[in-house]
């Protein structure tokens, strides 16, 4: 997924982002839901405190003349079989089922996460036997653990609790091993341990912290099964202690007068019911709430359109060339209603056999065309424009069509070659479909062939590793993997994203020198996307240096990168380590503002050191220099770009 | 790891779950709307008479694959009447002699004759089961001639023959005397066969008539089925779906029952009350008071419980013994509904200010005493409610651990009650209580064939024990039969809890007497 | 994969032998006296000395432990303390009930939740997936002997369509058999159903959500292919995973929802053992409750191991 449109378009990570109206009815839904759902949770919480003053009658109060009534104005909830008021009964029995799970809840997460945190953090010896005793008591089946402590213990709330946090201790005691067993391998807490920090400090200190989040979500969770299970429980006779009820009791109660009486049944059920969905809404709402951290509020904000005219200079004259992008615009449906731009007036010419490269910060919509010129934008993106490819309009073409084209004459490598194969097929399964649906090849001849380029791709030992899963290759074998997939439809041009940023440095060099061989040797023209100047230096005939959506330079790599003619690109050459000889790196301040908060005026004004008040206020447009040359500054010729950086 | 392979463990897996619910052979066998299809609550414990409780083990179990020297008159479940025996001649008051019928047979070829009676009997007294107490007069039997057995008696014992029609007085085969299985695989002369094949333990019981039974009452029965529902509501749901054709409930299930035009079979065999154990005040000191556990029975409305709480199917009582020997006419009305007369013994004792003690209570059991605990309350007397597992309540009655039991003992026999409740030495008096002149009263009547003398002694004893209230007694409650009245005809409650299997016929084949 | 098997097949004595020792030590902590149970109301204080000599109740635990095991390593659990009944064939004779209603139970959340997962995940955001999702989240909040409760209502009690109690053998009629643990079935797998579509959902969305699945795209795999085979594959891990958890809930909800059908299962051999003291069948019952969770588990790994090739060794 492209940086951009994860931090702008989709909130949830690796989700596909949805249409306006169904965004609302589900943000209403998960958020809404669990905060009426937390508010619930309030006013039940208040009813033990409150409960005993507001109650009309002593719950536990018989009247044997009047059994069974009806909902009336005297007893709200009409009467019990032994004539006691429903109503308060039922607040009475929410603060004994409240402070019975409380105390279900409770002996789980005392028994389990303490010792899950120590375990986790010290490892070890005594790490392997409680996991072993944690293992065997996962095994049992709880409930029947459940009855067997209460047949020791003696039917009662109390002791069912026991038993119900006894069996759920497990659960705690996991969850608190794994973060802490993480958070033992990280490397703050080495810094914390180098700093001479005593164990308990540093567990209090920078576990506790990374756990509250989960421990909350199990914490909430593990309370709506406590109430469900005690629920069971109290039904087949274990945990009652008359004339005080749960809620639990009093349905296990109701159940014998169903003939006499069904109403007794609803208003326990319902509380049951009720409050357990409560503290499952609220456990999924805070565990959503931690996935994804809060969507920034400024994505409400709609973008306005941009104004800039499109990069008529793509418009360049002479035959067709492989790829032609022109006045490509990309927008998505924003979280909260709304269209965002994310790219917008980007043209440039890929010809046949050449490579262009794409560079810029994280965040400036690179990975975004790419995915718009293969036509794979995420759900609720939207591409304008044009993208011909071979003289062939891509945008808006038909899926099969589309698909001849993607993994045929157009390949596709990506940033993180491990992610981009799918684990649950071997490789060559995966180069073989890409075969088998681009070379019409069986799957027979798919196999060999896919072994072939394998090899071709300096994967050693080919023949046997073709059948391993991706998961027994290393990064470098695994874009290798992926070169080689990307290969398989003898492709035209081949788009790389991020080829190389994922791997070692010495695996870097490698995988771009197969990458300028395999051109050589094919003639295959190559759209390289990178955020490092240097890989366009090695690689590139030309390259394009985008900011905030937008093309800011363009010109030959070689005539670019010595001579700069951009504010932005400078400074992104500047902070090259191997350019600033001896000298501090120097950095461009700020970040890459998001989609939503493009500023007026040129997009890098914010950031760049010589932008003055015009800057800020008119719109830019890319202009040709010469010689191949575009570039988007305004004060061109005014100022010495390099200045600004030292 | 292949497909195949996978698919290969899944049909293997599947294969084992088959196998596994795959039980016993399923032969043909008479149809549901032939057979008597009997809910209870009560699993089954044992086969063996001799080691047997009595109670339901008897009326579920025993007593339609075995047969006593007496059984018990369908028309007075407490008198004894002749069974395996044609009748009975006492020579003297320890010796008894007994004719049997001949030519009847054990279901193992077997047959049955003085020798096996004799031998029996001396099994009995051996393996000295549960219900010994109540035969302990039973010195030994022996053969007077191949069909005759002669009992000798240690003491003269006006309840031997009752208590020979139960339990303890079934005839096994001799042949099966050493079975290890005979608890699960009886060996009887009974109307029945026990159907082992197709039955499953604490599931179902499958008994299919012999037909050739010597009694020619017993051969026309039908064929039985004995399903084991331990939850009440599940008793109910399946007569009312069909599952069965007759069931034991609670007051619930059957007021319930009764409203969907189910029949009902009543029988008041058990009292509902307290036995105060801690009647020395050891642990408890206000029980140690007469009256203060008189006020326990004035505070509470019986009739109001009788009616709110088991639907009408309970009697107001003051006294343990519902009719006959040791049922007191005068002590009918001894309490009353008075709170204020409660309040005023409390204050007597010293005690205006009230007190508070523990009940183990079985969670079946809660709802009743929730409603004693409500009057309870209203005279100042806190009383608390344990709720105990089930099968802890004897083990409750034996210990210190409370100072009441809320056991609902038989309200017949006082015989056998005594040694068990009151007597000083009896398991269910942990506090050793020692009444001198209830001691006396019951070993003089339990020794008596004098019925003038055994009645005026146990009218004294309870006298003493009902207004002393070493068990206090608030209601006679009925044992509960609910059955599909279009299916079956004749089913009675009889004394021990469960319908009177040996009297239930098919509606549709049944001959007049007994629909 | 045979390999595996093996060992975890082989790891399942010592965890038989601790969970042995942990119920053991359990059940002797049980209050109560299983001489209640045999000897009735009435009995002396010698007859009671007398049996608990006989059964060996007086032995130190560990000697009672020391027997117990010994025999069990000769396949002989013991025989039921208060009749002749050996515990293997009391556990035999219940385990098609609680074997029937656990996968019953199972096979309902699979049908309704794995299609209803896939579908809302597939279509995120649309009006069935608002459904399924807060019917999901409905159904795990429903206690699963309330729901068996209702059911028998309608289906039982007024139409008769279905047996309100009683087990049939799948040996003795399928038909019967289907219809006997029908409602059961239906009651346990409503939050087993839940649970695996809100897990099925979200495997769903997060796998068409990685890297490789637009890479699958981007090699001109069409989207129809990409859900149903690059997808759905990688979904099934997780949702695989989650039926291994699912087994110890079904099984414990089948030992409350038996209750109410009247069925003899586990649920109601390990209440009656609890109550009649009866130590050898609890015993058992623990111990085979354990070896389904962890052959189901066990089965679980191998699926997981063909869904997953991470997990397989070598």
């Amino acid at each position: 997924m492209s940086e951009l449109a994860a931090s702008a378009a989709s909130p949830e990570m690796g989700a596909a982002p949805l249409s306006g109206g169904a965004r609302l009815a589900r943000a209403f839904l998960r958020h809404r839901l669990a905060a009426w759902a937390a508010l619930y949770l309030l006013v039940l919480a208040a009813v033990p405190l409150i409960g005993p003053h507001i109650a009309p009658h002593d719950p536990v109060q018989t009247d044997l003349a009047r059994t069974f009534e009806g909902p009336g104005s005297e007893h709200w909830l009409g009467t019990d079989h032994l004539g006691r008021s429903m109503s308060s009964r039922i607040i009475a029995a929410t603060a004994v089922a409240l402070k019975a799970a409380a105390l279900g809840v409770g002996i789980a997460l005392v028994l389990g996460a303490p010792l899950g945190l120590v375990c986790g953090y010290l490892g070890g010896w005594w790490d392997r036997v409680a996991m072993r005793v944690v293992e065997a008591v996962i095994a049992l089946p709880a409930l029947l653990v459940a009855i067997a402590i209460l047949a020791i213990l003696g039917p009662s709330l109390t002791n069912a609790m026991i038993a119900l946090g006894i069996v759920n201790a497990t659960a705690f005691f996991r969850l608190m091993r794994g973060t802490a067993l993480e958070a033992r391998e990280a490397v703050y807490v080495d810094a914390a341990r180098v700093g001479g920090a005593s164990t308990p400090r540093i567990l209090a200190r920078h576990v506790l912290p990374n756990v509250a989040g989960p421990l909350t979500v199990q914490t909430t969770l593990t309370f709506a099964y406590v109430l469900l299970a005690e629920a069971g429980l109290s039904y087949i006779g274990l945990g009652v202690q008359p004339p005080q009820a749960s809620w639990g009791v009093m349905l296990a109660t109701a159940q014998n007068y169903l003939h006499q009486h069904p109403f007794m049944v609803a208003p326990p059920g319902l509380l049951i019911v009720f409050t357990v969905l409560a503290f499952n809404l609220l456990g999924d709402g805070l565990r959503d709430a931690l996935a994804r951290g809060e969507a920034p509020a400024g994505s409400r904000r709609r973008h306005r359109a941009t104004s800039a005219p499109p990069d008529a200079a793509a418009a360049t004259a002479g035959a067709m060339p492989l790829l032609r992008v022109v006045d490509l615009e990309v927008r998505f449906q924003a979280p909260r209603g709304g269209e965002l731009t994310v790219v917008s007036g980007v043209g440039f010419d890929v010809e046949a056999g050449r490579t262009v490269g794409l560079v810029g910060e994280s965040g400036c919509g690179k990975s975004v065309t790419a995915m718009a010129i293969m036509g794979l934008l995420d759900a609720g993106g939207q591409a304008t424009g044009s993208v011909a490819f071979g003289g062939q309009e891509l945008l808006g073409l038909p899926e099969p069509a589309l698909n001849r084209i993607r993994g045929g004459d157009v390949g596709m490598i990506f940033q993180e070659p491990s992610a981009s194969l799918n684990p649950a097929f071997t490789v060559k399964h995966q180069i073989g479909e890409a075969l088998r649906l681009h070379a019409g090849l069986n799957r027979r001849q798919a196999g060999s062939r896919a072994v072939e380029l394998l090899a071709q791709v300096g994967i050693p030992d080919a023949s046997r590793r073709a059948d391993d899963y991706p998961h027994h290759f290393s990064g470098g074998m695994a874009q290798r993997a992926m070169i080689a997939m990307a290969l398989a439809g003898d492709p035209k041009l081949l788009i790389a994203d991020e080829p190389s940023t994922a791997l070692d440095v010495t695996i870097q060099a490698q995988v771009l020198d197969l990458l300028s061989a395999l051109q050589e040797e094919r003639g295959m023209a190559i759209l390289l996307i990178t955020h490092d100047l240097g890989v366009i230096a090695d690689l590139c005939d030309e390259a394009l240096v985008m900011y905030a959506g937008q093309i800011i330079e363009r010109g030959p790599a070689a005539a670019l990168l010595t001579a700069p003619a951009h504010p932005y690109t400078a400074g992104l050459l500047a902070s090259m380590p191997q350019n600033q000889r001896g000298a501090s790196l120097a950095q461009i301040p700020g970040r890459v503002p998001p989609a939503w908060g493009w500023p007026a005026g040129c997009r890098f004004h914010p950031r760049c050191p010589h932008a003055t008040e015009a800057c800020a206020k008119e719109d830019t447009t890319l202009r040709h220099l010469g010689a191949g040359r575009w570039n988007r500054c305004r004060r061109i010729g005014e100022i010495d770009v390099a200045e600004g950086w030292r | 790891m292949t497909l195949r392979r996978g698919g290969w463990l899944a049909t293997l897996l599947c294969a084992a779950w088959l196998a596994a619910c795959s039980g016993g052979e399923s032969p043909a066998s008479s149809p549901d709307a032939a057979r008597v299809r009997f809910g209870t609550n009560n699993p089954l414990v044992t086969f063996d008479p001799h080691l047997a409780d009595t109670g339901p083990q008897f009326s579920s179990y025993l007593t339609l694959v075995y047969d006593g020297l007496t059984e018990l008159d369908p028309a007075d479940p407490l008198r004894p009447i002749p069974g395996l025996a044609t009748g009975w001649t006492w020579r003297d008051a320890v010796t008894v002699d007994l004719p049997l019928h001949q030519g009847v047979h054990f279901s193992d070829g077997t047959p049955f004759d003085a020798h096996a009676a004799a031998a029996n009997i001396e099994r009995l007294i051996r393996l000295a089961g549960p219900r010994i107490n109540t035969v302990a007069s039973l010195q030994g039997a022996s053969a007077v001639d191949d069909f005759t057995v002669r009992l000798h008696l240690r003491h003269p014992d006006p309840t031997l023959l009752y208590n020979l029609a139960l339990s303890p007085g079934m005839m096994v085969s001799p042949a099966a005397f050493d079975n290890a299985d005979l608890d699960l695989n009886p060996v009887g002369t009974g109307p029945w066969r026990y159907d082992k094949a197709r039955s499953k333990i604490g599931a179902v019981h499958r008994f299919e008539p012999t037909g050739a039974h010597f009694n020619p009452r017993h051969r026309d029965v039908p064929a039985v089925d004995v399903h084991v529902l331990t939850n009440r509501r599940a008793r109910l749901n399946a007569l009312i779906s069909g599952q069965i054709d007759i069931a034991i409930v609670s007051p619930t299930e059957a007021a319930a029952a009764e409203d969907l035009g189910f029949g009902i079979a009543r029988r008041a065999n058990r009292w509902f009350g307290f036995t105060i154990l801690d009647r020395i005040g050891e642990r408890t000191p206000p029980l140690g008071d007469a009256r203060v556990r008189q006020a326990l029975g004035f505070a509470v409305d019986r009739r109001a419980i009788a009616e709110a709480v088991f639907f009408g199917y309970a009697r107001a009582a003051s006294q343990p013994m519902v009719e006959g020997l040791g049922h007191v006419p005068q002590l009918e009305n001894f309490f009353t509904y008075d709170p204020a007369r409660a309040r005023a013994l409390l204050t007597a004792a010293g005690l205006a200010d009230g007190f508070s003690f523990a009940a183990p209570v079985l969670p079946d059991n809660s709802v009743e005493y929730e409603a004693v605990q409500g009057y309870l309350r209203d005279v100042g007397i806190d009383m608390e409610i344990t709720v105990i597992e089930p099968g802890t309540i004897a083990t409750h009655a034996r210990s210190k651990t409370f100072p009441v039991s809320t056991i609902g003992y038989p309200n017949f026999d006082p015989d056998s009650r005594h040694p068990a409740i009151w007597s000083a030495t009896a398991a269910f008096n942990p506090f050793g209580h020692r009444d001198e002149r209830i001691e006396r009263l019951a070993e003089e009547a339990r020794r008596s064939l004098d019925e003038s003398l055994r009645e005026r002694n146990y009218q004294q004893y309870f006298n003493i024990l009902v207004k002393e209230v070493f068990s206090l007694v608030y209601l006679q409650l009925d044992d509960l039969a609910i059955y599909d009245a279009a299916k079956l005809c004749g089913v009675e409650v009889g004394r021990y809890i469960d319908p009177m299997l040996r009297e239930i016929r098919l509606a549709a084949r049944a001959e007049a007497p007994r629909c | 994969m045979l390999r595996l098997l093996a060992t975890r097949v082989a790891g399942l004595a010592p965890l038989l032998l601790i969970v042995s020792f942990l119920t053991f030590t359990m059940l002797h902590l049980v209050p109560g006296d299983i001489r209640d149970i045999i000897l009735g109301v009435d009995a002396t204080p010698e007859q009671y000395a007398e049996l608990g000599a006989k059964l060996g109740l007086d032995d130190p635990f560990l000697v009672q432990y020391g027997r117990w095991l010994g025999r069990a390593l000769q396949g002989d659990l013991g025989t039921s303390a208060y009749n002749s009944q050996t515990v293997v064939e009391a556990v035999l004779d219940t385990l098609p009930v609680t074997l029937s209603l656990t996968f019953g139970g199972m096979f309902v959340g699979l049908v309704i939740g794995v299609p209803a997962g896939v579908y809302a995940g597939l279509h995120r955001g649309g009006l069935v997936d608002r459904i399924a999702v807060l019917a999901a989240t409905v159904g795990q909040a429903l206690p699963n002997f309330w729901v068996a409760i209702l059911l028998a209502i309608p289906f039982a009690l007024w139409w008769r369509l279905l047996p309100a109690t009683g087990f049939t053998p799948p040996t003795e009629s399928v038909s019967a058999w289907l219809a006997s643990i029908a409602l059961a079935s239906v009651a346990l797998g409503t939050s087993a159903s839940a649970a695996l579509a809100r897990q099925t959902r979200g495997a769903v969305i997060d796998v068409l959500g990685r890297e490789y699945i637009r890479a699958a795209r981007a090699r001109g795999v069409s989207k129809r292919a990409v859900t149903f085979k690059h997808a759905l594959k990688n979904a099934a891990v997780p949702v695989v995973t989650t039926i291994g958890f699912q087994v110890n809930g079904l099984l414990g909800g089948a030992l409350i929802v038996e209750q109410v059908f009247g069925l003899h299962g586990f649920g109601a051999l390990a209440i009656d053992a609890v109550r009649t003291q009866d130590i050898p069948i609890m015993q058992g019952v623990v111990m085979m409750g354990t070896v389904i969770i962890v052959v189901v588990n066990i089965a679980v790994d191998v699926a997981y191991g063909y869904v997953n090739p991470r997990m397989r060794p070598g």
